[in-house]
């Protein structure tokens, strides 16, 4: 019986190693001190304007909130996915409900760590996984713009999620997979500045791979699908195809603008579901913001739609 | 004989069940309301010149297409079977549904009865209109594909 004491002895061992070693890489990552170094001081009028390519008021407001009432980021809204429902914290600037207390470093290792002060990870409905390829100076901009807006009082409900989901120290291991600061899409030497600009501001604060992309079983964004449309991960129905191949493939980039700006599309059909809002975020941008958008997202490379063909008549 | 008259009322049944198609009926409506949104959209990016009888018989038309809205009649039990983008949330809150489109007639309404003197009053009276499309197919409308 020396062989099965030997074997249950090696599957202990090995237990205990990968169980160490699936620790020590599931481990909150923070800012090394170069980035926050790059922080500097934040200024509000343009953190306002990441503040609304960000769309951040679309998860974090009161659920239904209109107007001005839109800048009380008391949180509560529902979004439910296959992986539970998770619930947009108070991120208003109440010190004990909100973000209040927060350094302008603890706000930095949310964004692009998404690392939370007390140091666990925040699930990926928050999408630091886009928010990653943001600059520092931007993160700065939007901290000093969020501090001018107003506490609020109440916490959120918590996430509702389904084991396995509910560990949070397994997102350690998701992030190592799908955590980046590096673009996604490769653009060529001498591309023009418009659409780096657009870059930037689609695959960076507009996040607009998150619900625009197909995800794979764990949940992470399949890159070689990036806007290729997907079943919407929340709610019903499905999310566009933006790439040149997709529905908007006849739009000239004007008439990408102009969606963004007024929601309707050349069709003059208007904009609907989940987007309505992120499209009246955009209308806050400037017209250069919402033109480079629109050269970036016909620069994209093409693809088939991410999601099933719809079913003939039922 | 009395095959013949089954048949026959079978056809006329099938018939008339063709011609009330709501959902049909619904996309039509929505088809010219979005055609006449275009004129207006067509002003306000300088694309034709502004000129205030036009735009007003435009905006005229907009009321009557709104005026034609009868949720009960597009909208029956069971319309949200078939090929339709019509959200279930618009059968589960008729009342929030019927709402929005009241508001919708409303601002037609404002817009024929004070008509806009130049292109920027038609710009915003355009954005607050196409605000309550968005707001309705925020909610009641679901992309298929």
């Amino acid at each position: 019986m020396a062989w099965l004491k030997k074997l249950v002895g090696a599957v202990i061992v090995l237990g205990g190693a990968a169980a160490a070693a699936g620790w020590v890489l599931s481990a909150p990552v923070r800012l090394d001190a170069e980035t926050v170094a790059r922080l500097g001081p934040g200024d509000a009028a343009k953190g306002k304007r990441i503040f609304y390519a960000g769309g951040c008021t679309s998860c974090h407001a009161k659920p239904g909130a209109k107007g001005d009432a839109q800048l009380q980021l008391v949180g509560g809204l529902e979004l439910k996915t296959p992986f539970g429902t998770f619930v947009p914290p108070n991120i208003s600037q109440d010190q004990k409900d909100g973000i209040g207390a927060w350094s302008e470093e603890d706000f930095a290792n949310a964004m692009l760590k998404g690392v939370s002060p007390s140091g666990e990870h925040f699930y990926p409905a928050f999408p630091y996984a886009s928010y990653a390829r943001m600059r520092p100076a931007d993160i700065a901009d939007l901290y000093a713009f969020m501090k001018t807006l107003p506490a609020v009082a109440g916490k959120a409900p918590d996430h509702k999620l389904s084991f396995p989901f509910t560990i949070r120290r397994g997102i350690g291991l998701w992030k190592r997979l799908y955590l980046s600061s590096e673009p996604v899409i490769a653009l060529p030497d001498g591309a023009p500045d418009k659409v780096l600009a657009g870059r930037y501001l689609v695959e960076g604060p507009g996040h607009c791979g998150e619900c625009h992309t197909p995800r794979d079983f764990a949940g992470g964004v399949r890159k070689s699908e990036w806007l290729a449309g997907a079943v919407a991960a929340e709610g019903s129905g499905v999310v566009s195809n933006i790439t040149p191949q997709g529905g908007t493939r006849d739009w000239s980039e004007a008439d990408i603008a102009n969606y963004l700006e007024t929601g309707f599309t050349p069709e003059f059909d208007s904009v609907g579901g989940a987007m309505v809002e992120v499209q009246r975020n955009m209308a806050q941008l400037t017209a250069d913001d919402r033109e480079a958008i629109a050269a970036y997202l016909k620069a994209v490379p093409p693809r088939p739609n991410g999601y099933p063909a719809r079913k003939p008549k039922s | 004989m009395r095959k013949l008259v089954i048949a026959i009322s079978m056809l006329a049944f099938a018939g008339s069940a063709a011609y009330a198609d709501p959902i049909k009926d619904r996309q039509a409506l929505m088809k010219e309301r979005g055609k006449i949104a275009g004129q207006l959209s067509k002003v306000v990016k300088g694309e034709e010149d502004f000129d205030a009888a036009a735009v007003l018989t435009t905006l005229k038309a907009l009321q009557a297409n709104a005026e034609k809205f009868d949720a009960d009649t597009l909208f029956p039990a069971g319309s949200d079977k078939g090929d339709t983008t019509a959200a279930p949330k618009i059968w589960e809150d008729m009342a929030g549904f019927k709402s929005t489109e009241d508001k919708f007639l409303a601002d037609a309404k404002a817009t024929v009865a004070s008509p806009p003197a130049d292109v920027d009053a038609l710009k915003a009276q355009l954005n607050t209109l196409g605000g309550d499309c968005g707001t309705c197919h925020q909610t009641y409308r679901i992309k298929k594909s």
